[in-house]
């Protein structure tokens, strides 16, 4: 039997991390990998885990679940983070994406639909709706590239335009007479490409604020 | 005792009254003491002044009196006080004085002798007290810097012929409008409505009064229904000037009053209709460039009519606010109390069937099915009122999402055709609110009617507002544009699609778009949403 899908959730409602809970470790195929209420402990606790996917609620007490993301990502490059949110808010997720996510799900998701996305996630796919790629094909045209980006590729551009459109994956795949698992592999690396480039900004930022004189005020942190 | 106030001589004892008394000026020229105890005060700055039972009242200029020097007092014996000032003899009358002074009305009606009433010169010398005189038969003689005038009150008959009023043009943005007929009296009622182009910045109103016996003494009040709630005094002047219109019906009505102040019966009042925009008749052209000129050229007539305006826009948001909020509040009411209610009655249901595997999972199922279908209204209800969402893009993003969704449900294709850049204007909650309500219907037209493979949504920007477009590959339907409404099929299978796009109309003018369809029998249907935006 193939080995299980370890899988860590932080979610701040008891109620709702105990419901995920109890899925996760009941399905088959899936391994319970510790849950957090809040960011601030996951950080401490989660990498020494090594989950192959995380189930990272947005909105948390203290720091964000994107914010966790941000810091998590580069010390977990295999682990694919799930953001859980409410509203399907295209800001809030996209944001979360550049941070470092694979995809979002609705926490309404149903039992079954939640297992097979997680599945789907930790096997390569990567969920994108036409509203986020449209903000991706907007923060690839509207910043300059930058030094140790890459731009994506005329393929993924094109993949990114139909997204954009409306078209769904398996549309695609057949438009642009290719699979679907080479759709999700584009998407997977525009996916990687978007962390790259927003961790960069921030950097360029940061570099930009300290040329200037400027400290920035950087929040303390436990 | 120049500018000393006035002083009381009272056994023996003199006491000075002064401004901070109560008294209106420091500067007495003349007193009239009546009968009854009352003294009348001129003064040379504010006017007259009355003394009564040690409280002081003043009538000045801002009371409607012609002249603020007041240098001498006569009685008429006939109920008037004469003034002489340095703007003519004055007369009013004494109980409109005291009812003035008594605070029950806020002007009284002064009539002025001058120059054109046979006066050598208007200003009246003063001074001195007393500085008039009455003789034995009645007459008044009144020092003036030309001589003396001497005035017999019997003398003088009040014209009573009320002066018949006239609207003569209407000139809209500098054009003068064809008026249907002569516009007076309530034949003007009478006459048909004349129809404005929507989006004119500037209306002139020119009126005039007909007296020949003091032409230049002839006063306006006017009104315009549908913007001004009270009369306007316009004084002596003939025109009236508006600044933009809303969209709406007006009626202009003026009164006038001859030297005599003898008001005319019946108005004269003209009846216009401004019409809403239409995206074909865009106003943006234009209008910018002229509105700057409008506002130097009427001035400042326009500003005050401006800041009225704009008193009466505030009142519109606020009931706009109200509004939204009424319609927030029952949004929350119907679909979240509703919802909430059904899962506590399913909840209790349940637990109440737990030994009924079947009966329970399909409760619980419901549960689910309600809360589903709450956090999507939810969604709906938070992203309308929240002011983060306030753009385009986001108005946009949510259209597409709920399109998407709706439609692959729906089994429809979905394909989006979207600027990459949209304008950052800013779109209230109303407009989102409706423009999304107009959205929805178009989308469940199509999926009820249209029998429809593939539904393309794409946004054209505009000057100065967007387009939204809903078209489908459906069978169509046929389009009466000039009833603007689907002609039901034979089979009436239209009729409900008929009262849906008569919604969507509704849901755009109110926001002050419009929508309109090209359609025909097989060749699918165009949907066209059209909103204008204020940048």
């Amino acid at each position: 039997m193939a080995v299980p899908i370890a899988v860590s959730i932080i979610e701040d409602d008891p109620q709702a991390r105990k419901i995920f809970a109890d899925w996760i470790s009941r399905a088959p195929g899936f391994r319970l990998a510790g849950d957090w209420g809040d960011a601030e402990r996951a950080l401490e606790g989660l990498p020494a885990k090594k989950p192959d996917v995380v189930l990272m609620d947005i909105n948390l007490p203290g720091m964000s679940g994107v914010e966790a993301v941000e810091r998590l990502k580069p010390l977990l490059p295999d682990t694919q983070f799930v953001m859980l949110t409410v509203y399907e808010d295209a800001d809030h997720i996209y944001n979360a994406l550049a941070a470092g996510a694979t995809g979002y799900l609705l926490k309404q998701t149903p039992r079954a639909e939640l297992l097979g996305a997680v599945e789907d996630v930790h096997r390569g796919g990567s969920p994108m709706t036409s509203n986020i790629a449209r903000k991706v094909v907007q923060s690839f045209k509207q910043t300059a590239p930058l030094s140790g980006t890459e731009e994506l590729s005329p393929r993924e551009q094109e993949v990114l335009e139909l997204l954009a459109r409306g078209f769904l994956y398996k549309e695609i795949a057949e438009h642009l007479n290719i699979s679907v698992p080479t759709v999700n592999t584009y998407v997977r690396r525009m996916y990687e490409k978007l962390h790259v480039r927003s961790r960069a900004q921030a950097v360029a930022k940061y570099a930009h604020l300290s040329d200037s004189g400027e400290r920035p005020h950087l929040p303390a942190r436990s | 005792m120049v500018g000393g106030g006035l002083g009381r001589l009272k056994a023996g004892v003199l006491q000075q009254f002064r401004k901070q008394d109560g008294l209106s000026s420091d500067f007495v020229l003349a007193l009239y003491p009546e009968a009854d105890g009352t003294l009348w005060i001129g003064t040379s700055d504010s006017g007259l002044c009355r003394l009564r039972q040690g409280k002081y009242a003043s009538i000045s200029a801002a009371q409607g009196l012609l002249a603020n020097v007041v240098s001498q007092i006569a009685d008429d014996g006939a109920g008037n006080l004469w003034l002489g000032s340095h703007h003519g003899i004055l007369r009013v009358s004494k109980s409109d004085l005291n009812r003035c002074a008594d605070g029950e009305v806020k002007t009284v009606p002064c009539l002025s002798y001058g120059k054109a009433e046979g006066l050598a010169s208007p200003k009246c010398s003063g001074g001195f007290q007393p500085g008039v005189c009455k003789t034995a038969d009645g007459r008044l003689w009144f020092p003036t810097s030309r001589g003396l005038a001497i005035i017999d009150p019997r003398n003088f008959s009040t014209n009573t012929i009320p002066p018949p009023v006239v609207i003569e043009d209407l000139i809209v943005e500098g054009k003068p409008v064809k008026l249907p007929a002569p516009v007076t009296g309530d034949r003007g009622a009478a006459a048909a409505e004349l129809a404005i182009p929507a989006g004119k910045q500037s209306f002139e109103i020119h009126y005039t009064g007909l007296s020949f016996a003091a032409p230049a003494k002839v006063r306006f009040r006017y009104r315009l229904d549908g913007l001004e709630d009270a009369w306007m005094d316009a004084g002596t002047r003939r025109l009236a000037a508006y600044g933009y219109l809303a969209p709406g019906t007006y009626r202009f009505r003026v009164l006038a009053c001859n030297n005599d102040d003898v008001w005319s019966v019946q108005e004269a009042s003209l009846g216009f209709r401004v019409l809403p925009r239409f995206w074909q008749t865009w106003w943006f052209e234009g209008s910018a460039a002229f509105a700057a000129t409008a506002a130097v050229c009427l001035g400042v007539i326009v500003l005050t009519r401006r800041r009225e305006r704009g008193k009466l826009e505030r009142v519109a948001r606020q009931h706009g606010l109200e509004r939204e909020r009424a319609r927030i509040a029952r949004d929350i009411h119907d679909d979240l109390g509703a919802s909430l209610t059904r899962i506590s009655l399913l909840s209790q249901s349940a637990r109440a069937e737990l030994n009924d595997q079947h009966a329970a999972a399909s409760d619980v199922d419901q549960i689910y099915t309600t809360a589903r279908e709450l956090t999507r209204a939810m969604d709906e209800i938070v992203w309308a009122v929240n002011p983060k969402h306030d753009t385009l893009d986001s108005l946009v993003a949510y259209l597409g999402r709920f399109a998407q969704s709706f439609l692959s449900t729906a089994g429809i294709r979905c394909r989006l055709d979207v600027p990459l850049n949209l304008p950052a204007w800013a779109l209230t909650a109303e407009i989102r609110h409706n423009v999304f309500l107009a959205f929805k219907e178009a989308l469940n037209n199509v999926v009820k009617h249209a029998r429809a493979s593939e539904v393309r949504i794409s946004l054209e920007l505009k000057p100065g507002g967007f387009m939204l477009v809903v078209a489908d590959n459906g069978r169509g339907f046929e389009w009466d544009p000039r009833k603007g409404q689907a002609v039901t099929a034979a089979d009436g299978s239209r009729s409900a699609a008929g009262n849906g796009l008569g919604n969507m109309q509704k849901r755009l003018e109110e926001v002050g778009g419009c929508c309109g369809w090209d359609t025909a029998p097989g060749e699918g249907t165009r949907a066209r949403l059209a909103v204008a935006v204020k940048s």
